[in-house]
C-alpha cells in the first residue's frame, strides 16, 4: 500500500507526495503529458530530442547537471509514445536544488543552438546503436506502421528516419515547448525522507509564479478497426528467423486491460508457461518467445515475438502459435493456471515498488492515466479477473483479420 | 523577488551510516549473511557459489550446468520446479561472471520458505536429464550466434582476450565448436566439484521482525551442502597481446564498437579506491571528461564510459563506446587526448569536489535499503574485507583525495601508451 497527498497550485501543476522516513534520500518526478503520439507526422522523434535538450540548460541556469552533482543528486529521464518523464533523487535535505532546477526548465528553456546541433547528432547515434546497429534492431520500425495505418503509434518514440531528426529547427523546438511544456501538463510526484509542510512550501516559492498555458488539444486520429490479416516478410542478415505477431487490444483504461495482461502471463510469464512449455521445450520450434501487451495508454497491441529453430519454416512455427492462442479461445485455462499468472503478478507489483523513485514514477503514471488510485488498487483489479473473461477477451483480439505478422528471415536459411 | 539564477542553500554529504550484517554458519559450515528488510514483506536469498567459468576446464561448461540445476532434481521434473515457483510468484535469477556463479530468488515472504526448499534441493541434487540438457544446448547456440553478430559484444570478447590471452580463463573466447563439451558428464563433474560447503555463500535479505523469516533463517541453516575439503584457486599466466591495436572490419557496420583497455590492479589493491576517483573523473559518470568532450562537445557517440572491473585474481580498466563509423578515427583522437590530460594536468578543486560528492552520494544511495546494501556486502565478502572497516575506509579516502595524488595514479597506471584498443564495425 503506497500512501499519498495530493494538491495542486492554481496554475494547475499537480503534486503527489509519498511520505518515507526508511531512507535519506527523496526522489522527486517531473511527468510531462506529451509523447510521440503528439507528434507531427512529418517531424517525428520530437518528443524524445527534446528530452535530450532539457539537459542543455534553462532560462536562469546555464547547466542543469552540474549543481545537482554538487548536491549529491542524480536524474535521467525517457520518453515513450504516451508521456516524457524525468527524474531526480538527492539527499532529503538537498531537495529544494531539485524545485529549483525542474521549476526553471518547467518555465522556459535556453533554446541554444550549440545544444540543439549536439543533440540532434547525439540522438542520430542513438537511432543507429539501438534499431540500425544491431541484429533484430529494425524490428519495431518496420511492425508499427504496419499495425497502426491511421494513429500515431504507428512510428516509435526514435522517429521514423533519421531526417526527421537531421532536420529539426530552433522554430520547431520552441514552439513544441510551448505546446506541452506546462505546469497545467505536468504532475509531479515525491517520494522520500520529506514532510508536507516543505513541500507544500518549496512548491509554492518555485513553480507558483509559472504561468498556466494554452496547452494543443490533443485529437488523435482514431485508429479504423482492421479488417484484414496484414503480413510483411523481409530478409536480413541474421543468425535465425524471427516471427512477429501483433493483435489490436483495448485502452488501458478498459476494464478489459487486465484480462488482456493475464492472457499474455498466461502464454509467457515464466518458465512453467504456454509458449515456453508447448514450443520451446516440448516441440522444439522456437529458441526464445515470448508474448507481452505494449502497454500504452491508447489502445495499444498484444505482442508475441519468436526465435524460430534452424530446419523449422516459418509457416509451421506460426501454426503452432496460433493453436496456442486457440486453445485459450477454447476455454483449456485452468482456475489454478489463472491463479500462477495472479500470484506472479502481485509478486512483481511488490517487488517492482520497493524504492522511493520506483514508487514516485507509479504514482505519476497512474495520476496521468486518469485514476491515481489505480496505483494500489489494480491488484485487486487483477484478481476479479475470470476464466470467462479471458475466454471472452482471447476470442474478440485473436482473430486473423486483427493480426499483423512480420515474418523476419534469416538469409542464412529460409 | 525569487532568484532564479542562483542555486538554494545545500549541505555536504552526511557520513555513511552502515547496518551491521549478522552472520551465521549453516550446519554444513557455509556463511549465511544477513541483512534486515525495514517494513517489507520481501525476501532475497542470493547463493554464490566459486564456480565461475574460472574454474572450467571448458569455459561453456559452467553457465550451462548453473541454468541446468533447474531442470531437474532427484525428487522433481523440471516442468514440476517451474510450476511450482510460478505458482510461489517466486523469481529466480541466474547469472555469472568469470569468478563466480550466482542463483538469487526474490519471492514475498509468505512463499519464501517453500521455495527455498525447492531451489535448495536442485542444488543439491540435480539430475542434468539429457533431454533438457540438448534443448539447453540447442537454445544456448542459437543465442550465440546472435551474440556473435552484435559489435558491442564481440569487441567486449577480443578486448579481454587481448588483455590476458587465449590460456588464461578471463581472455579464452567461446567457439562454436565448445558446445561439444556440453555433455551430461561435464556438467555432472562441474557440478560436484563446485557446488560445495566450503565453495557457496548465502546471502538474505529479510524483515527480522516477522516470525516467518525468522522460521526461514532456520530452514536455511539446515542446508546440508556436501563438503569438498581446501579450495585450491588454479593459477594462470596472463599473456597480453604484442598488438596495442585491434581492428575488426564489419560490412554494412553503421556504427564502430570500440574497447580501449589494460590490465589493472583488483579490490585488494591498496589504489584499488583512489584508481576509482580517477576513472570516475575520466568516464565514471554523466559529467565526467569522456562524456563531455565526445558527446555533449562532439556529438560522436550516444555514450561513453569507463570503468576498473575488479576480478578474483587480476582486474582491467577499459573504455566503452559506440561511435559513427565515419568519426571512428576522431572519437579515438578525443579519447587518447583525454587520457594524456589526465596525467599532464592537475585537475581543478572545482571537477574534483563535484566527482567527490558524486562518488559519495552514489556510495550513500548503495546502501539505501537492504537489496541494495547486498550487493555491497557481496563484494566486500568476496575479497575477504571487512564491510564497515572497507566502505568507511572507501568514504575517507574518496572525500580526501588531493589533485597531485590523482595526476601521479594516471601517471602510474593510466598512460595512454600502455593502453590496448579494440574496434568492431
Amino acid at each position: 500500500m503506497i500512501q499519498f497527498e495530493t494538491f495542486e497550485l492554481e496554475n494547475g501543476l499537480r503534486f503527489y507526495v509519498n511520505i518515507d522516513k526508511t531512507t535519506p534520500f527523496v526522489a522527486v518526478n517531473t511527468l510531462y503529458n506529451v509523447g510521440s503520439k503528439d507528434e507531427d507526422p512529418n517531424k517525428t522523434g520530437f518528443a524524445h530530442l527534446f528530452e535530450h535538450l532539457m539537459f542543455g540548460g534553462s532560462k536562469n541556469i546555464p547547466d542543469y547537471d552540474t549543481p545537482l552533482q554538487k548536491v549529491g543528486g542524480d536524474n535521467n529521464a525517457f520518453t515513450t509514445t504516451d508521456i516524457t518523464n524525468y527524474y531526480v533523487t538527492l539527499p532529503h535535505y538537498n531537495l529544494e536544488t531539485a524545485f529549483w532546477l525542474e521549476s526553471d526548465r518547467m518555465l522556459e528553456l535556453a533554446f541554444s543552438t550549440k545544444s540543439l546541433e549536439t543533440q540532434r547528432n547525439v540522438v542520430c547515434e542513438e537511432f543507429k546503436q539501438r534499431y540500425l546497429n544491431k541484429p533484430y534492431g529494425d524490428l519495431m520500425l518496420l511492425a508499427r506502421p504496419l499495425t497502426y495505418k491511421v494513429h500515431p503509434y504507428q512510428w516509435p518514440t526514435i522517429g521514423k528516419e533519421l531526417s526527421h531528426i537531421e532536420n529539426a529547427t530552433m522554430e520547431d523546438v520552441k514552439s513544441f515547448f510551448y505546446s506541452h511544456y506546462a505546469p497545467n501538463n505536468a504532475i509531479i510526484t515525491i517520494s522520500g525522507n520529506v514532510d508536507m509542510k516543505t513541500v507544500k512550501e518549496l512548491a509554492e516559492k518555485w513553480y507558483g509564479d509559472i504561468p498556466c498555458r494554452n496547452v494543443a488539444i490533443r485529437n488523435l486520429p482514431q485508429e479504423p478497426v482492421q479488417t484484414e490479416k496484414r503480413t510483411l516478410t523481409v530478409e536480413r542478415n541474421v543468425p535465425a528467423s524471427n516471427l512477429y505477431m501483433a493483435f489490436h487490444m483495448c485502452s488501458q483504461r478498459d476494464a478489459d486491460f487486465y484480462a488482456t495482461d493475464l492472457i499474455s502471463d498466461i502464454l509467457s510469464n515464466g518458465k512453467s508457461t504456454r509458449l515456453n512449455q508447448n514450443l520451446v521445450e516440448q516441440q522444439k520450434l522456437f529458441s526464445s518467445i515470448d508474448a507481452c501487451i505494449s502497454g500504452e495508454i491508447e489502445p495499444g497491441t498484444f505482442m508475441i515475438s519468436g526465435k524460430i529453430n534452424p530446419n523449422i519454416s516459418i509457416d509451421e512455427a506460426e501454426k503452432a502459435v496460433k493453436c496456442e492462442l486457440q486453445k485459450i479461445i477454447d476455454g483449456t485455462v485452468s482456475e489454478y493456471e489463472l491463479q500462477k499468472v495472479k500470484n506472479r503478478y502481485e509478486s512483481a507489483a511488490v517487488f517492482g515498488e520497493l524504492d522511493i523513485l520506483s514508487k514516485a514514477r507509479a504514482i505519476a503514471y497512474y495520476a496521468n492515466l486518469g485514476d491515481v488510485n489505480l496505483v494500489n488498487t489494480r491488484l485487486k483489479e487483477y484478481d476479479k479477473v475470470t476464466l470467462a473473461d479471458i475466454q471472452r477477451v482471447a476470442s474478440s483480439m485473436f482473430a486473423d483479420t486483427n493480426c499483423s505478422t512480420v515474418y523476419y528471415l534469416s538469409n542464412n536459411q529460409k | 523577488m525569487l532568484q532564479r539564477n542562483i542555486q538554494p542553500e545545500f549541505k555536504p554529504m552526511q557520513a555513511l551510516n552502515l547496518v551491521t550484517p549478522q552472520c551465521y554458519k549453516a550446519e554444513c559450515g557455509t556463511p549465511i549473511h544477513i541483512l534486515p528488510v525495514q517494513d517489507q514483506e520481501v525476501v532475497k536469498i542470493d547463493f554464490i557459489f566459486n564456480a565461475g567459468e574460472y574454474f572450467s576446464e571448458h569455459p561453456i561448461v559452467a553457465l550451462s550446468t548453473l541454468k541446468m540445476l533447474q531442470e531437474g532434481s532427484s525428487s522433481r521434473t523440471s516442468e514440476e520446479i517451474a510450476e511450482k515457483l510460478d505458482f510461489l510468484g517466486a523469481y529466480l535469477f541466474c547469472s555469472m561472471t568469470k569468478d563466480y556463479s550466482t542463483i538469487s530468488l526474490c519471492c514475498l515472504e509468505k512463499h519464501a520458505k517453500e521455495a527455498f526448499e525447492i531451489v535448495s534441493d536442485f542444488i543439491l541434487h540435480p539430475t542434468f536429464p539429457e533431454d533438457k540438457l540438448a534443448i539447453h544446448k540447442s537454445n544456448r547456440f542459437e543465442q550465440f550466434k546472435i551474440d556473435s553478430e552484435r559489435v558491442e559484444i564481440r569487441s567486449q570478447r577480443l578486448l579481454a582476450n587481448t588483455l590476458f590471452g587465449s590460456q588464461h580463463p578471463y581472455g579464452k573466447i567461446m567457439e562454436s565448436t565448445d558446445f561439444e563439451y556440453l555433455t551430461r558428464e561435464n556438467l555432472i563433474s562441474f557440478h560436484k566439484e563446485n557446488f560445495t560447503a566450503e565453495k557457496t555463500k548465502i546471502f538474505v535479505c529479510a524483515n527480522l521482525q516477522s516470525a516467518k523469516a525468522k522460521d526461514l533463517l532456520e530452514t536455511i541453516k539446515h542446508i546440508q551442502l556436501p563438503k569438498s575439503g581446501k579450495v585450491q584457486i588454479p593459477q594462470y599466466k596472463i599473456i597480453t597481446s604484442n598488438s596495442h591495436s585491434l581492428r575488426v572490419p564489419k560490412e554494412k557496420a553503421v556504427q564502430t564498437a570500440l574497447k580501449i583497455g589494460k590490465v589493472m590492479v583488483n579490490r585488494n589493491h591498496p589504489d584499488f579506491i583512489k584508481l576509482q576517483v580517477v576513472n570516475t573523473i575520466l568516464g565514471g559518470y554523466f559529467g565526467s571528461r569522456l562524456m563531455t568532450t565526445v558527446r555533449e562537445e562532439k556529438g560522436y557517440t550516444y555514450g561513453i564510459g569507463s570503468a576498473i572491473i575488479s576480478l578474483k585474481e587480476s582486474g582491467y580498466f577499459i573504455i566503452s563506446s559506440q561511435v559513427g563509423k565515419e568519426v571512428h578515427e576522431k572519437a579515438l583522437e578525443a579519447i587518447f587526448q583525454e587520457l594524456k590530460r589526465l596525467r599532464t594536468e592537475l585537475v581543478s578543486e572545482e571537477e574534483l569536489n563535484i566527482v567527490k560528492t558524486y562518488m559519495l552520494s552514489s556510495l550513500a544511495r548503495s546502501f539505501d535499503g537492504a537489496m541494495a546494501t547486498s550487493e555491497m556486502l557481496l563484494d566486500t565478502v568476496l575479497y575477504n574485507l571487512d564491510f564497515k572497516d572497507y566502505y568507511n575506509q572507501m568514504w575517507n579516502t574518496t572525500n580526501n583525495i588531493q589533485p597531485k595524488e590523482i595526476q601521479k595514479l594516471a601517471n602510474t597506471y593510466l598512460n595512454e601508451d600502455s593502453m590496448y584498443e579494440v574496434a568492431v564495425g
